[in-house]
């Protein structure tokens, strides 16, 4: 096929709307691009002039689905700019909050946005008929993790918890030793989901580009650490600027990013090429089961990384249990006084690297906000990728090339939530 | 209706794009009220396949939120189940219905899926604040009226 022109426009809720233009002729791309028809900036204009104490609670409800990162990374750029540092016992919950969000927010993208891909079903719900118990296992998985999440965030969805200094309200350790009891008896449905996701096919597709995601010694890096791309090395939180450079485009409102290159990648991908080594041994049996060597640089391969980082993010909630209930959960009341400061939190959000900036005046108020998402970081490398990608399928049939397409950009996760389950094609010469 | 049958009513939408919000602003109106010991309220935000386990267990699920009716900002209008999955098919209903709808529809895989209905509300303004309109302030009392008549009439179990 020569000459194709496509349109994948996504169905908009009013968080996100996003769209994939592509037209080729004559076997050339005379155009590929995708928009993203959505700003955080307003939602950074919502946090000026509010009280540091509050700011936390609006940047929680700018996602349902990565609220415990968004709060996280808020709480952590207001701690930095008033120069306090949490105790070991609250680093701990937050981590144990943060693998549930991982857990859920993987297990929903992997069981019902993915899946359906390799059924050609379309959604979720075709896959009932058939795979029935496959989609009941996710449920049951993702339960687990909102469960979790209820546990120690004090609600399944926005927590309340959370807050600048420590936790408002400690999980019992008789409920932590009892979840993870539950974690544990999990085991035989994770077993089965490598089984399951090993079945399926993952497309055949490599292209090398620089990998960004946070870092650390100690850990497999989540709630801290340096910025590390791949290309050039690492930078402290506070330097994010240096390494992400975010530019305008003309066919989109949200901003692209670039860093040495001219596009990166950042999610499960990015952390497992750059943090391979700190991976649960339990995970790294997985990567190899799933067949994910390291490094991997087919972009496909971000949805098995996502099953990876399950596995670790299950065996670090076990182990962050062990650590708490052996510590003594000790209630905390810490007060901040407000004055004037600069911080940044940097944070790992399920699809990548979260940084929020704030300055605060002499009062606390907030004076500058600066939010850069996951996604805003990933469209330049989706371009990149689909203008490889493209050329390559061009003589497959098109509901093939199509299917590959929207795999692709579906691998990246993007947090549009309407992006990942109904889109619909429309083919603009018809 | 039996008593002992748990409700759940869940408010959705986004807290920080005005009217969008109406779900959790009711939400955060009923937590006022003292109500029946198997009714449990929750703020569902923007929690998407989230809400699925907020519904476990529940006989009844009562979803508040902004829906586009094309009537006068503030009116209150009330679906069922299965209304739900005849609009699913037509239109766009709920400025939620992404979420809410494929929630809806995959409570049918739950061991004893729930009966559902929304209590939806026109909004007048979405737009980026925190605030919700007038026309929607003012139609808070007929929000809760509505929601608190439907727990006591038609499932039989009485809030104070």
């Amino acid at each position: 096929m020569h000459d194709f022109h496509v349109g994948i426009e996504h169905i908009t809720r009013v968080e996100g709307h996003g769209n994939i233009i592509i037209d080729v002729k004559e076997g050339k791309i005379r155009e590929l691009r995708m928009d993203i028809v959505e700003s955080p900036r307003f939602f950074e204009a919502m946090a000026l002039g509010r009280s540091y104490k509050e700011v936390a609670h609006i940047t929680s409800r700018i996602c349902g689905i990565c609220a415990v990162t968004h709060t996280t990374t808020s709480i952590k750029a207001i701690e930095s700019a008033l120069g306090f540092e949490p105790s070991t016992q609250t680093i701990k919950l937050r981590k144990l909050l943060l693998n549930a969000e991982f857990i859920q927010s993987h297990i929903l993208h992997v069981y019902f946005l993915t899946a359906p891909d390799f059924f050609r079903v379309g959604s979720v719900f075709g896959m009932v008929k058939d795979n029935k118990e496959v989609v009941l296992r996710g449920m049951r998985l993702k339960t687990i993790a909102n469960e979790l999440c209820a546990l120690v965030g004090g609600r399944h969805i926005h927590p309340i918890t959370l807050k600048i200094g420590c936790f408002s309200k400690n999980p019992e350790s008789k409920d932590l030793a009892a979840f993870k009891k539950r974690l544990e008896d999990a085991w035989p449905d994770i077993e089965e989901s490598v089984k399951f996701f090993k079945s399926l096919k993952t497309p055949e597709f490599e292209r090398e580009t620089e990998y960004i995601s946070l870092t650390n010694t100690e850990e497999y890096a989540l709630y801290n650490g340096n910025i590390k791309s791949s290309d050039n090395g690492e930078v402290e939180p506070s330097g994010y600027l240096d390494t992400v450079k975010e530019f305008m485009v003309t066919h989109s409102t949200s901003k692209h990013a670039k860093s040495n290159r001219d596009s990166y990648m950042v999610g499960a991908l990015a952390r497992f090429n750059n943090n391979y080594d700190q991976l649960h041994p339990k995970a790294k049996e997985t990567a190899e089961k799933l067949g994910l060597g390291h490094p991997c640089y087919n972009p496909y391969m971000n949805n098995v990384a996502q099953v990876v980082e399950t596995v670790h993010c299950f065996e670090d909630s076990i182990k962050l249990i062990d650590e708490l209930i052996s510590a003594d959960l000790k209630e905390e009341k810490i007060e901040l006084i407000p004055k004037a400061g600069h911080g940044v939190g940097a944070t790992e959000a399920p699809r990548g690297t979260l940084y929020h900036e704030h300055k605060l005046d002499a009062n606390g108020k907030i004076t500058y906000a600066n939010y850069i998402i996951p996604t805003g970081q990933n469209l330049a490398n989706i371009e990149n990728d689909l203008k490889t990608l493209v050329p390559n399928i061009l003589e497959q049939p098109k509901d093939d090339i199509i299917l590959d397409i929207e795999m692709l950009v579906r691998a990246y996760d993007p947090c549009i939530s309407c992006a990942t389950h109904l889109m619909k094609v429309k083919f603009i010469n018809e | 209706m039996n008593k002992i049958d748990k409700v759940v009513i869940i408010g959705i939408g986004n807290l920080l794009l005005m009217d969008e919000g109406i779900g959790i602003h009711a939400i955060n109106e009923l937590e006022e009220h003292k109500l029946p010991e198997n009714v449990d309220i929750y703020d569902g935000g923007t929690g998407g396949f989230k809400l699925i386990d907020l519904m476990h267990g529940a006989a009844r699920v009562i979803f508040i939120d902004a829906v586009e009716s094309g009537k006068a900002p503030g009116t209150v209008t009330i679906f069922s189940s299965e209304d739900v999955h005849s609009i699913y098919h037509k239109k766009k209903y709920s400025l939620h219905d992404t979420d809410l709808m494929e929630v809806i529809k995959i409570t049918e895989l739950l061991e004893a899926p729930p009966k559902i209905e929304i209590v939806g509300i026109q909004p007048k303004t979405i737009n980026y604040g925190t605030t919700l309109s007038k026309e929607l302030r003012d139609a808070m009392p007929d929000i809760i009226n509505t929601v608190l008549n439907r727990i006591e009439k038609v499932y039989n179990v009485s809030s104070t």
